[in-house]
C-alpha cells in the first residue's frame, strides 16, 4: 500500500490506497443476479424434499431405502461418469442428486431394489450424460428412466393396488403389514385391526381407466357417479395422499407446497403451469370414457366433463379426480420447469404446458398408456426445438 | 373523424413500457446524500485530450505557460473532436500521456494548480451574440464547450444535434430516469434544479423546433411527478411518468415508450423524429449557451463500502482518483474501483486514472465477497433471452463469438445490443454474453447486416 497525503484535503490522517496491479479488474457488470446453477439445483432439491417428507409420512420408512439407493446410485454414476471423461468436479454433481431424488419420488415405496438402481443408472448415465450432459440433454432424464423402467418392469412400478399406511401408524408404521381396505369404507373411516399397520388402497389413476365396465351405455352418468362415490376415495383423502401410489404422486398438497416454492423463486412459470391444467381440463372434459356394457359392447361417452346425474355435476368431479391423480402434477411441478429440457421463453412455456396437457391426457384417457405424464413430458421435451423456433421473438427495431 | 381515430389508436396503443427488462433489486448500500459536497482543488490536474469517443483534441500549450481556468488546452480540429479546457488555473508542468479508464496513453496536459485559485468568473467562450441560436449554432457551441451526451457512448453532443437538425424533429425527451435505482443522481439534479430544467427544455424545444416535449420521471415517484407536473403548468412540457424497468433510460427504449414507435435497427431515435437527452447534458447545454461556459468539472457520484464520505461531488476534469478517494475517504483497503453504473461500468486498473468527463460514478468496492464471475456450463434457462429488452438471444451470440463464426451472428441482429449487461446479470452460469455481443458489435460493421 501506497501513503499518499495531498496538500488540498483537509483530513489529517494519510489514507492507504491500492498498489498500482493490486485492483481487480473485469469486465461488467460487476453484480449478480440471486439464481445461479447451483441455487436452481438446491431450490428443487428443496422442492423435492417437501414431497419426499410426504411421501415418508404416508408410506415409512421404505422411502428413506427407495431414496437412499437412487441418490447413491446417481451420484455414483455420475462420479464414474466424470472420471471417465476426465471431467473436473462440476455443478452437476448437486445436479446429480436432484436426478437422483426425483428418480425416487417416481417409483412406488415397495419397489424391488434392482429397479431402483437400473433407473437411477439409466437417468444420469443415459438420460442425462450421454444425451449430451447438463445443459445440453433433450429429454428430462428421470422421466426418460421412468418411462424404460415402465416398459421393462411394468408389473413393479405400476400397480393396481398398493399400500398406504393407515391412522394412527402413519410414518412409523410398517407398510408390509397391510390389508385391503373394507369396501365401502374411507381411510379415515376405517379403523385397522390388531397386526394391520397399512391399508391396501386401488390405485385412482387405475380405477379411473378401468372403471366403466359392465354398465348399461344408457346411464353412463349413474355409472359416473357410483364410481366416484363407491370406487374412489373422498377427494380431499386422495389429495392427501391417501389413495396410494408412488412415493412422489400420491400426495398432492404436496406436489403444490413444492410448486410454490418453485413459483416464488421464479423457476416454475406459472404460465407452463397454468397452460397445462387447462390445456389437461379441456381434454378431460371432451374425450371420451370407455363403457364396457354388460352384453360386451364398447361405445363411448362424450364429453364426461358436462356429465350431470342428478342434479349434480359428476362430470366436474370426475374432472378434478382425473387433473389430482397419478404423476401429473409432479411432472408439472417438478420435472417440466427443469431449465435445460424446457423452451426458452415464457410465450414458449405456454406452448409447452399446453402439449403436456394435452399428451398426458389423451394418453392416459383415449389410448390407456400407463405413467402418461412423463411419456407426455418426453414428448414436450421432443418438440422444445420447434417451440423455440417458433417462439422467438422479434429483435426491436427490426 | 381522422383525429378521433388517431387519438383512440393512441389511447389503446400499447406503450409505456418494453418486453423484457427487470426491476433491479435496490442497493440501499450504495445511496448518498442529497445536494452536491465540496470538493477541494488539487494540486495537480492531469487532462486528457480525449474524454469521449471521437478522436484526440491538438494541444495548445507549452511546458511553463500559465493557463486561466476554462481556457482552451487542446484545440478539436477533427471531426467528433473537441475542445478541452483548462479546468483549474495554474501552471503547465508536462505534456504527456495518462491511462483513462477507457483508454492507454491518451495525450494529456499535466498542470500544477496554484492554491487557492479562483475560477475565472468571465465568460471564457467567445460567442458573443445572445440572439437565440440555431441548432449549428447551438452544435458548434456545444463542442466548443466538450459537450457529451452523458449516454453509455460519450458521444459529442454537438454530433447528435447536427443528426438531429437533418429529421424533422416531432418530440424531444428529457430523461430525468435513473440509469439503475440507486444511486439516484438524476432525481437528487430534479430535486435541486427543477425550474432550470423545465426553462432550459423549453428553450431547446424552440430551438431544434421540435413538436412535443417530454420530459419523464419515474412513475413509482409520485410525490415527484406531481412536483413536475405543478413545475410544468402552463408551459409546453408534458410530464410522463415511467416504470424505471432496467434499461428503461436506453434512448431507443425510451423513445419507444413516448411515441411507441421503435428507431430502426442500428439507428439512432433521430431517424424516428425524436431527441433524447440526459438532464444532466441539457443543464450542461444551458451553462454553455447561457453562460458560455465549458465543461471543466463532473458532477461524480462516489459510493461503496470502502467510502467513508459518500457523496455527489463537483470534480475538475483531469483529477487523479487518488485524489479523490484521498478527499472522500476509506473504510478500508479497496479491492475493486468501478467507474460507472454497476452494470455496465468499468474496472479501473489504477488510482492514477483521472476524471474525465465520462466519469458519473466511482464505486470503490471493499468487501471480500465483491463479485467475481466464475462461468460454468450454460443450463439453457433461456433468462438471458427473456429478459434481453430488445429480444435478442444472447447465448446463440456468445457461441457465435467463442467459435469465432462472425458471419453466423449476422442473422442474430447484434447491433440491436444495448449493452445494458442485463443478460450476465441474470445468467444463472455467469457467462460472459454482454460482452460476447459487445465485442461482436464491434468486429461487425453495421452496414455488412443491411
Amino acid at each position: 500500500m501506497v501513503s499518499r497525503h495531498p496538500q488540498h484535503t483537509r483530513d489529517p490522517q494519510p489514507i492507504l490506497l491500492p498498489e498500482p496491479g493490486t485492483l481487480r479488474l473485469g469486465v461488467a457488470p460487476f453484480c449478480h443476479g440471486p439464481a445461479g446453477v447451483s441455487f436452481i439445483s438446491w431450490t428443487f432439491l428443496v422442492g423435492a424434499s417437501v414431497v419426499l417428507l410426504s411421501g415418508l409420512i404416508l408410506f415409512g420408512w421404505p422411502v428413506i431405502r427407495v431414496a437412499a439407493i437412487s441418490i447413491a446410485v446417481a451420484l455414483l454414476a455420475e462420479s464414474v461418469f466424470s472420471l471417465l471423461t476426465r471431467r473436473g468436479r462440476s455443478w452437476s454433481e448437486s445436479h446429480a442428486l436432484l436426478i437422483g431424488l426425483l428418480f425416487a419420488l417416481t417409483l412406488p415405496p415397495l419397489i424391488d431394489w434392482r429397479v431402483v438402481v437400473w433407473g437411477s443408472i439409466v437417468s444420469v448415465a443415459v438420460g442425462q450424460n450421454l444425451g449430451g450432459g447438463l445443459g445440453n440433454y433433450t429429454w428430462h432424464p428421470v422421466a426418460l428412466a421412468r418411462v424404460a423402467m415402465q416398459m421393462l418392469f411394468h408389473d413393479q412400478v405400476t400397480r393396481a393396488e398398493q399400500p398406504v399406511l393407515a391412522a394412527g401408524h402413519l410414518l412409523w408404521g410398517n407398510l408390509t403389514r397391510g390389508r385391503p381396505l373394507p369396501a365401502l369404507q374411507t381411510w379415515a373411516s376405517a379403523a385397522p385391526p390388531a397386526g394391520t399397520e397399512a391399508w391396501i388402497v386401488p390405485n385412482i389413476s387405475e380405477t379411473l381407466q378401468s372403471a366403466l365396465e359392465r354398465v348399461s351405455p344408457s346411464s353412463s352418468s349413474a355409472a359416473l357417479a357410483e364410481l366416484i362415490r363407491d370406487r374412489l376415495p373422498p377427494w380431499p383423502e386422495a389429495i392427501a395422499g391417501l389413495g396410494g401410489g408412488a412415493i412422489g404422486t400420491a400426495c398432492v398438497l404436496a406436489s403444490l407446497v413444492a410448486g410454490l416454492l418453485l413459483l416464488w423463486r421464479g423457476f416454475l412459470r406459472w404460465p407452463m403451469f397454468l397452460s397445462a391444467v387447462l390445456a389437461a381440463a379441456a381434454m378431460i372434459f371432451i374425450l371420451p370414457l370407455h363403457v364396457l356394457s354388460e352384453n360386451g359392447e364398447i361405445t363411448h361417452f362424450w364429453l364426461p366433463g358436462a356429465a350431470v346425474w342428478e342434479g349434480l355435476p359428476v362430470g366436474l368431479v370426475y374432472l378434478t379426480y382425473q387433473l389430482t391423480a397419478g404423476e401429473f402434477l409432479l411432472v408439472l411441478v417438478l420435472l417440466a420447469p427443469d431449465p435445460t429440457s424446457s423452451p426458452l421463453t415464457t410465450r414458449g412455456h405456454i406452448r409447452f404446458g399446453m402439449v403436456i396437457g394435452i399428451v398426458a391426457m389423451l394418453l392416459r384417457i383415449a389410448v390407456g398408456v400407463p405413467a402418461a405424464g412423463y411419456w407426455a413430458l418426453l414428448v414436450a421435451n421432443t418438440l422444445v426445438p420447434v417451440i423455440n423456433r417458433r417462439t422467438r421473438r422479434r429483435v426491436f427495431g427490426t | 373523424m381522422g383525429g378521433i381515430s388517431i387519438r383512440l389508436n393512441s389511447l389503446f396503443r400499447r406503450r409505456r413500457s418494453f418486453r423484457g427488462g427487470l426491476y433491479l433489486p435496490v442497493r440501499r448500500d450504495l445511496a448518498v446524500p442529497r445536494g452536491i459536497r465540496d470538493f477541494p482543488d488539487p494540486p495537480v490536474l492531469c487532462v486528457p485530450m480525449i474524454q469521449h469517443d471521437g478522436p484526440a483534441a491538438r494541444i495548445v500549450v507549452q511546458v511553463g505557460q500559465r493557463v486561466q481556468a476554462g481556457q482552451v488546452i487542446g484545440r478539436g480540429e477533427k471531426p467528433d473532436s473537441l475542445d478541452v479546457h483548462a479546468p483549474l488555473a495554474g501552471k503547465v508542468v508536462a505534456l504527456e500521456s495518462v491511462d483513462t479508464v477507457r483508454q492507454s496513453d491518451v495525450p494529456a496536459v499535466r498542470i500544477a494548480t496554484a492554491p487557492p485559485v479562483a475560477e475565472s468568473s468571465e465568460p471564457s467562450m467567445a460567442l458573443a451574440s445572445t440572439a437565440p441560436l440555431t441548432i449549428e449554432q447551438l452544435a458548434e457551441l456545444a463542442d466548443e464547450a466538450g459537450l457529451i451526451d452523458f449516454g453509455q457512448s460519450a458521444t459529442p453532443l454537438g454530433r447528435r444535434l447536427r443528426q438531429a437538425a437533418t429529421e424533422r424533429l416531432n418530440d424531444l425527451i428529457i430523461n430525468a430516469l435513473d440509469f439503475e435505482p440507486e444511486p439516484d443522481d438524476r432525481n437528487d439534479l430534479l430535486d435541486t434544479s427543477l425550474d432550470t430544467i423545465i426553462s432550459s427544455a423549453v428553450r431547446l424545444r424552440k430551438t431544434l423546433k421540435a413538436r412535443r416535449l417530454w420530459l419523464l420521471v419515474d412513475r413509482y415517484d409520485p410525490h415527484r411527478v406531481r412536483r413536475c407536473r405543478a413545475a410544468a403548468t402552463g408551459k409546453p412540457v408534458r410530464v410522463l411518468g415511467l416504470p424505471n424497468k432496467y434499461p428503461q433510460t436506453h434512448p431507443n427504449l425510451l423513445t419507444h415508450a413516448v411515441t411507441g414507435q421503435e428507431p430502426p435497427y442500428g439507428s439512432s431515435p433521430a431517424r424516428i423524429g425524436a431527441f433524447v437527452l440526459a438532464i444532466e447534458a441539457l443543464l450542461a447545454l444551458e451553462n454553455a449557451s447561457l453562460h458560455r461556459r465549458p465543461l471543466t468539472r463532473r458532477l461524480v457520484t462516489v459510493t461503496g463500502d470502502a467510502v467513508r464520505k459518500k457523496g455527489r461531488y463537483l470534480i475538475p476534469l483531469g483529477t487523479p482518483f487518488a485524489d479523490v478517494l484521498q478527499h472522500v475517504g476509506l473504510t478500508g483497503p479497496v479491492l475493486r474501483l468501478i467507474e460507472g453504473p454497476l452494470l455496465t461500468g468499468r474496472a479501473v486498473a489504477s488510482v492514477e486514472s483521472v476524471v474525465t468527463r465520462q466519469t458519473a460514478r466511482l464505486l470503490a468496492v471493499g468487501r471480500d465477497h465483491d463479485y467475481l464471475a466464475n462461468p460454468g456450463p450454460c443450463v439453457r434457462c433461456g433468462r438471458c433471452q427473456d429478459d434481453c429488452p430488445v429480444g435478442l438471444d444472447p447465448r446463440a451470440l456468445l457461441d457465435a463469438y467463442e467459435r469465432g463464426q462472425i458471419e453466423e451472428a449476422l442473422p442474430l441482429w447484434p447491433h440491436a445490443c444495448l449493452e445494458c449487461g442485463l443478460c450476465s446479470f441474470v445468467c444463472p452460469a455467469e457467462l460472459p454474453l454482454s460482452e460476447a455481443a459487445a465485442r461482436l458489435k464491434y468486429l461487425i460493421p453495421l452496414k455488412v447486416q443491411w
